[in-house]
């Protein structure tokens, strides 16, 4: 006799009322009804199969969920003997037991009690590596971290997509025609701002170019130059230019003819009031040069504040307000991996409010390893980085300063130990630890063109490259 | 301050009532969404099938229901998945609105269409704003407001000033106008609990942030094996050991009980009620009950010496003493006090 397996893995009605399954064995389960809501003073029993013009028709219906093939199997009980438990009373509640002799509830409650235990001693006995390669054949095996650097990483994944890239081996420009796309660059760390203001736009483009792999950086070294700056950090909220150098950066940009787009993090309380402030200089430089510019909003307070407060400053939905599911490991997961292709932008009701209360009607996307179904409208695709997990509380500042990823704080002084560190993960999963956050790198979007022109194809019209080394 | 206690099961609630819990939080999630969208796209952040960590069954609810007339501990339903897809919203909302004719009128909700959703299709349910919601600040409170929120749940790693100065700013704060148009008249307009985390499963990131599987077929992506190391080759000057503190926390050895061992704000409590907190959030649905119900007592006794106590000091010191005699766990919510091992 098996109790409380948890409702998930063993569903129960009684006619149409759901019910939890408190125990059960081959010859049958318990269950309970709330007192206030009785209904089972008789069943379909054997004994009243004759009477069954009289009784009510009480067909229990038990769902057993199959962990190997991930669905549910569903057996009706159709006859069977009830008996009202009295031991341990419940003011609350009453339990009945229900003889079942039928083969397919048999069968079925062995397989659960089987694919269970099994999924039990896998937990005691593997750690998580083990548990995933014998549940949905992930190579666990491969769960260990070989290289010493990202560098070092970089060069594998490098060689990966270079043995597979037939289409990015092509020339460049014949790739970049073949994209009908807006291009734009992402500048976002400090380097990177140095270095655009330093360098001439073709330098600059030739060491983000140098610093990319597959096709973007086959992409970076077509003629066509990309037409727009994403400039600040999405994930921290520290790696956002110094107002200074923001207004250098945008004039620069302005200079060389690239449009602009200022990227923000979610926006801590104390930096509530600088962030409203700056933003009414950004939209005042905007009335003096006389244009507008996006914003990427990654915070609904900040939403707010753009509603309110600017009139040349056009916001976008940022990737930590775009959710989804993304994990380097997804593929593995069982279930149907058709639903991950939607998410809450796909509900049109959701967009006409984003587009009627904040005038939001473009919205930041990352390749992430599979099909998505872009929404109508505005859609820039971020390649080939896509951010799995971000903390305000950076845990690489933990790992650097306080030797545990988990003793972080609040930093608003940083030292910026992600100029030189990372965190390095299992070369398979082709993910890495970078300042506050984790990202996936999508390697079939490095691959192969055909991946992005399905994405323009579906509805991006802009993508934007992020820096790989 | 309330405790707000997570409930996995209801054979734990009258347990929990009598250990102190004033409130409760737990997961349903219907027969039908399993087996639609197994947990592939979970209807709360409990994102398995193999554990007891949801109520299972409408009839728990009921049953659930008829407890929480006897005893008037309110029990919150957890819808806080970080998005759903368009099909899955008039589901939900036929969900709650079936919760709410058997008495549950609250839910703890972190997507912002939900909310939107619901409130366009006139649901009038209190909504708990979820800790998974995003980045808490005071303007994030006025974008928030238009949904007319009973209570806002600050995440893991907001900071005492931060919890001030968003609740100082919330109680001043004019009922705008679209929740005068949404909301019947005579209800509660503005934003007046405000709940934090105090004990339990401290995550190095943040949920609202976390975007990886939680399933139970694979662990947490953020406890994969990873190595600090440099962008650059050449000698790294960090330690290269692999992070096993994590790796190998599992449930294959079942340790002593030590409160607050996966994550503890006890000593918070001053600070926490000097922001204006008024609900404590003891996370650990599906945890061992006796673990639970010790957790639930400890918080107690805690506020109670907070209620006597003269000044921070004198708080931390009696509490510490009454509770941590041989040392805590030293994994704080809060940082403020350190990460004493």
């Amino acid at each position: 006799m098996v109790s409380m397996i948890p409702f998930g893995l063993l569903a129960g009605f009684a006619g149409d009322r759901e019910i939890r399954i408190t125990k059960l064995d081959e010859t049958g389960f318990g269950f309970r009804l709330c007192k206030e809501n009785q209904m089972m003073a008789s069943g379909n029993t054997k004994a009243g199969k004759d009477k069954t013009n009289t009784v009510p028709q009480q067909l229990f219906r038990l769902c057993f969920y199959d962990l190997e093939k991930g669905e549910y199997n569903e057996v009706k009980i159709s006859f069977y003997d009830l008996k009202k438990e009295t031991d341990e009373p419940s003011e609350f509640y009453e339990k009945f037991w229900v003889f079942v002799d039928q083969p397919d509830y048999k069968q079925a409650v062995q397989s659960l009690l089987r694919q269970y235990s099994r999924y039990i001693h896998l937990k005691l006995e593997e750690d998580d590596s083990g548990l995933a390669k014998n549940m949905t054949g992930y190579p666990g095996e491969l769960d260990q971290v070989r290289c010493k650097s990202l560098e070092a990483q970089i060069q594998i994944w490098d060689e990966e997509v270079q043995a597979v890239a037939s289409e990015a081996a092509s020339d460049g420009k014949e790739n970049w025609e073949k994209l009908n796309a807006e291009l734009a660059l992402e500048l976002d760390r400090k380097e990177m701002y140095v270095d655009y203001l330093q360098l001439s736009f073709a330098e600059f483009l030739k060491k983000y170019a140098e610093n990319s792999i597959g096709i973007c950086k086959k992409l970076l070294q077509s003629e066509r130059k990309p037409e727009r700056l994403y400039i600040g950090n999405q994930f921290c909220h520290l790696l956002f230019p110094e107002q200074d150098m923001l207004f250098k950066l945008m004039e620069k940009a302005v200079k060389e003819h690239l449009k602009i787009t200022l990227v923000f993090s979610y926006v801590r309380e104390y930096k509530l009031d600088f962030i409203s402030r700056l933003l009414c200089e950004i939209d005042k430089w905007c009335r003096l040069h006389n244009c507008q510019i996006e914003v990427v909003v990654n915070d609904w307070g900040m939403a707010e504040i753009l509603k309110n407060q600017t009139e040349n400053l056009i916001p976008c939905l940022g990737t930590l307000l775009n959710k989804r599911k993304k994990d380097p490991r997804i593929s593995y997961k069982t279930g149907d991996q058709k639903l991950f292709k939607e998410n809450s932008l796909n509900a049109q009701f959701y967009r006409n409010f984003l587009r009627n209360t904040y005038g939001i009607c473009r919205f930041e996307w990352e390749t992430c390893g599979y099909t998505q179904l872009f929404p109508i409208g505005k859609n820039s695709l971020h390649i080939p980085f896509y951010q799995t997990n971000t903390s305000q509380y950076c845990p690489l500042f933990a790992v650097c300063a306080n030797g545990e990823r988990g003793r972080q704080k609040l930093i608003k002084n940083c030292p910026e130990y992600c100029r030189e560190y990372v965190l390095l993960y299992p070369e398979h999963l082709h993910m890495m630890g970078r300042y506050n956050s984790l990202f996936g790198i999508d390697m079939d979007a490095l691959k192969d063109i055909k991946v992005l022109e399905t994405y323009i194809k579906n509805g991006v019209d802009r993508l934007v490259i992020g820096e790989q080394k | 301050m309330k405790i707000v206690a997570g409930l996995g099961s209801i054979d734990e609630y009258e347990r929990f009532v009598k250990a102190g819990a004033d409130e409760f939080f737990c997961g349903y999630v219907p027969y039908s969404w399993s087996k639609k969208y197994g947990t592939v796209l979970p209807l709360n952040r409990r994102e398995v099938l193999c554990y007891n960590v949801q109520l299972g069954a409408f009839e728990e609810l009921r049953i659930l229901a008829a407890m929480i007339k006897k005893y008037g501990k309110p029990v919150h339903l957890t819808f806080n998945s970080l998005y759903y897809i368009p099909k899955q919203y008039p589901e939900i909302a036929e969900i709650i609105r079936c919760c709410m004719t058997i008495g549950f009128h609250s839910y703890i909700i972190a997507d912002p269409a939900l909310m939107v959703y619901l409130r366009e299709n006139n649901v009038d349910c209190d909504l708990h704003i979820s800790g998974e919601t995003g980045e808490i600040n005071r303007r994030m409170v006025d974008a928030v407001a238009q949904f007319h929120p009973k209570r806002l749940i600050f995440h893991r790693k907001n900071t005492f000033e931060d919890m001030e100065s968003v609740i100082k700013s919330c109680k001043n704060k004019q009922q705008n106008l679209l929740s005068k148009q949404m909301y019947e008249a005579g209800k509660e307009a503005e934003i007046c609990e405000f709940e934090a985390f105090v004990l339990n499963e401290l995550c190095q990131f943040t949920g609202a942030f976390c975007n990886s599987l939680h399933c139970d077929e694979m662990g947490y992506l953020c406890r994969v094996p990873y190595v600090p190391g440099k962008k650059k080759a050449g000698k790294t000057e960090l330690a290269l050991e692999v992070l096993t503190d994590e790796i190998e926390e599992d449930i294959l050895d079942v340790p002593d009980y030590i409160c607050g061992e996966t994550g503890c704000g006890l000593c918070a409590l001053y600070q926490l009620q000097r922001a204006g907190i008024t609900h404590l959030k003891l996370v650990g649905r599906g945890n061992y009950v006796n673990y639970m119900e010790n957790d639930i007592r400890n918080l107690k006794q805690a506020l109670e010496i907070l209620d006597c106590a003269k000044n921070e000091a004198d708080f931390i010191n009696k509490m510490k003493a009454k509770l941590f005699e041989k040392g805590c766990s030293g994994n704080c919510y809060y940082e403020t006090y350190g990460m004493k091992k």
